[in-house]
């Protein structure tokens, strides 16, 4: 069993998702456990990411041979598959212990797409039905699946998600041969269409079934194909507009498998993963269209700037920012100011003048907005504006810059 | 010749009332400070108090009655919201929280003033509301670090020792995803436990030496019964670690030091911690 859990928890660990929010569903009657919606973090690993979920594969033996992926056909690896019922008993003992808000199952394609799904339900189905298990419950769809599989996946799952992972057609059909957007994108489409028709349901019925209330995610890996942030960006904005996606995940190639297909990179692009995030915040929380932030002209966000940042020092006629006067989505916009404080801004300032002293005790970043704001009564705020001044103050030192420090003598003899 | 003024209390030194403690206790103290009519400087606990030079102390006991009356007025005049925040603020235990949550009471309940307990561009009054969120912040990260063992009996046990008095914010949470099981957290820094059995939940004093101590906690769960899922786990966790992406900064900020000692996982031997 620990041989088995090593293999098949190493093997689901580069799928970025593990967040158990947007469900908030009741402990069944004589069962156990229950959704909280803003999601709780049961542990993290050494990067810092929450672990939320037990996030497994039932299998890693699969049928196709992606190039990214260390579970492909063509590697020689340890190979192992759970019982249905070994995830079952692991998923309720460790919730009882309180390890886990449940279960992300995930799997490598083994007999056909149709069977593995199948598989994947049925471990969803045991727990609820049989163990009347209340906890989050997030499922992969393999891609290709069919559609009745999925519709019942929905019923069982807190979340489903179905990866794109190569954010063109053209490049996903180079690195995996195996799969096109068709097979991707046609499961998304019915998990949306199930998600909107059982929310008509629920105005009619307080009794209708819900299906996969935390709605779905997808994941794009950063770095594995040579697509820009804008045809990233443009893609995820598509999928938050279209398919109505709760999460796109942003996850940065690191090199698994040897392949010609494939980068050499020294190492995986964390920075450009994080800039990806931080725009991708921006669309969801802040209210930026994808196209204010990256464009023809500038296709790549800026790696030393934050992508707030760099909007604003591109946009100097909309600042300073008085905030005493601005609206919320103004203020939204200031660098260093996040959607709490920009509220605590709004509703502080029902009660009189806000002032920088108050800013900071609202836990804006004075450091990072001061330039961006005037206040009439504030020593070292100016009317003026001038971009050129401000970015050398916010710039962060970029890796590239970090890396050439180590060349600096072939700089000196050039 | 006195008989109009019951106490003769000195205005010249500063004041304090303090009481033996709780949030009832508290809120006894508040409308004793607002019967005096007098400028009271500081609320303390009776465990908490330190008498500085030159004051003068007043004590009052726990009138619960009081107290609930007072409970019903803040939440008539301002609502649910802010009495809970209050009630947060106060289970921080920050030093010196209490005068400032008194101070924002003051202008509340003797000023009628309700529009103070949301006026955040007021000292205190934002003092108050980030006392409380730090407690709550606290009470959600425990809902994912609290770590039951399985004893012999089946029952689920737990002991934390957290920075704020957060157990009754922990109850309703676990009472709802637990229904069915015996489980007890117990706080070894203040001798409290919150215990569920058969649906019933109650708050019992235990005896702090009777517990685990906080570092040794870990071992001497794991040492229980449990040891099977424990090391599962710690595989589990070892596992699904991405080298390549280590980011201590990022984890000292989402996972500081100190909580650590409730998680096997991080506090091992095997790993070298």
């Amino acid at each position: 069993m620990q041989d088995k859990l090593k293999i098949l928890s190493a093997a689901a660990k580069y799928d970025v998702s593990c967040s158990s929010s947007g469900s908030s569903r009741s402990t069944p009657k004589g069962g156990m456990g229950n959704g909280e919606a803003s999601g709780i973090c049961h542990s993290f690993t050494d990067d810092g990411r929450c672990v939320s979920l037990l996030k497994i594969l039932l299998s890693n033996v699969c049928l196709f041979d992606c190039a990214y992926c260390s579970n492909r056909r063509s590697n020689d690896i340890p190979r192992a598959t759970f019982r249905p019922s070994e995830v079952v008993n692991l998923v309720l003992e460790f919730y009882r212990r309180n390890l886990i808000e449940g279960l992300f199952l995930s799997s490598g394609i083994f007999g056909s797409v149709d069977t593995t799904m199948e598989a994947l339900v049925a471990v969803a189905r045991t727990l609820r039905t049989e163990h009347r298990f209340g906890g989050y419950i997030h499922l992969k769809t393999i891609p290709g699946a069919s559609p009745e599989l999925v519709a019942q996946a929905g019923l069982y799952a807190d979340r489903l998600s179905v990866n794109i992972e190569i954010p063109s057609e053209a490049g996903l059909k180079n690195l995996a041969p195996e799969k096109d957007y068709a097979s991707v994108f046609t499961p998304m489409n019915s998990i949306h269409q199930g998600i909107l028709e059982h929310k008509a349901e629920s105005k009619i019925s307080r009794f209708a079934p819900r299906f996969s209330p935390a709605g779905q995610s997808t994941q794009l890996i950063v770095g594995a194909s040579p697509e820009s942030d804008l045809q990233i960006l443009s893609l995820a904005s598509g999928l938050y507009g279209k398919q109505q996606l709760k999460r796109v995940y942003y996850s940065g190639y690191i090199p698994v498998n040897r392949d010609a297909r494939l980068p050499t990179l020294l190492r995986p692009p964390l920075r450009r993963e994080n800039r990806l995030y931080q725009a991708d915040w921006l669309m969801r929380f802040y209210k930026f269209q994808f196209d204010e932030l990256v464009d023809d002209l500038h296709p790549d966000l800026d790696p030393d700037l934050d992508p707030k940042a760099a909007w604003a020092l591109r946009h100097p006629e909309r600042f300073p920012v008085d905030v005493n006067r601005a609206d919320l989505e103004t203020i939204l916009r200031v660098p260093g100011v996040g959607v709490r404080s920009a509220k605590l801004i709004v509703e502080g300032r029902r009660h009189g003048a806000v002032r920088m002293e108050h800013l900071k005790r609202f836990g804006v970043v004075l450091k990072r907005a001061r330039p961006f704001l005037y206040d009439p009564f504030a020593i070292g705020t100016y009317r003026d504006f001038r971009p050129e001044r401000i970015r050398p103050l916010l710039a962060s030192p970029s890796e590239s810059t970090q890396l050439s420090l180590f060349h600096q003598p072939l700089l000196l003899t050039a | 010749m006195n008989a109009v003024m019951p106490e003769i209390v000195d205005q010249r030194t500063p004041l304090v009332v303090v009481h033996p403690g709780g949030f009832d206790g508290f809120l006894t103290a508040v409308c004793e400070a607002l019967r005096l009519n007098l400028p009271v400087d500081r609320i303390e606990s009776l465990d908490a108090y330190e008498p500085g030079l030159f004051e003068t102390t007043r004590s009052v006991d726990t009138d619960t009655d009081l107290a609930q009356r007072a409970a019903a007025r803040i939440l008539w005049l301002c609502g649910e919201d802010i009495l809970s925040m209050i009630r947060a603020a106060f289970l921080s235990e920050l030093p010196g929280i209490q005068s400032v949550v008194w101070r924002v009471l003051r202008g509340l309940l003797r000023d009628g003033n309700a529009g103070r307990g949301r006026n955040i561009l007021d000292a205190d009054t934002h003092a108050t509301l980030a006392a409380a969120e730090k407690t709550r912040h606290e009470a959600h990260r425990f809902r994912g670090f609290v770590r039951f063992s399985k004893a012999p009996d089946g029952s689920l046990f737990s002991v934390i020792a957290p920075d704020h008095d957060i157990l009754e914010l922990l109850a309703s949470h676990f009472a709802a995803r637990f229904p069915n099981e015996t489980w007890m957290i117990a706080d070894a820094k203040r001798g409290r436990c919150l215990r569920h059995a058969k649906g019933e939940l109650e708050i019992l004093s235990v005896d702090t030496a009777s517990l685990p101590k906080e570092s040794k906690a870990v071992e001497s769960l794991a040492s229980m019964t449990d040891k099977g899922f424990q090391e599962l786990w710690q595989t589990y966790y070892q596992s699904i670690n991405i080298v390549e992406r280590a980011n201590p900064k990022l984890l000292a900020r989402n996972l500081p030091r100190k909580y650590w000692r409730y998680l096997p996982e991080r506090s091992s031997p095997l790993r070298g911690h």
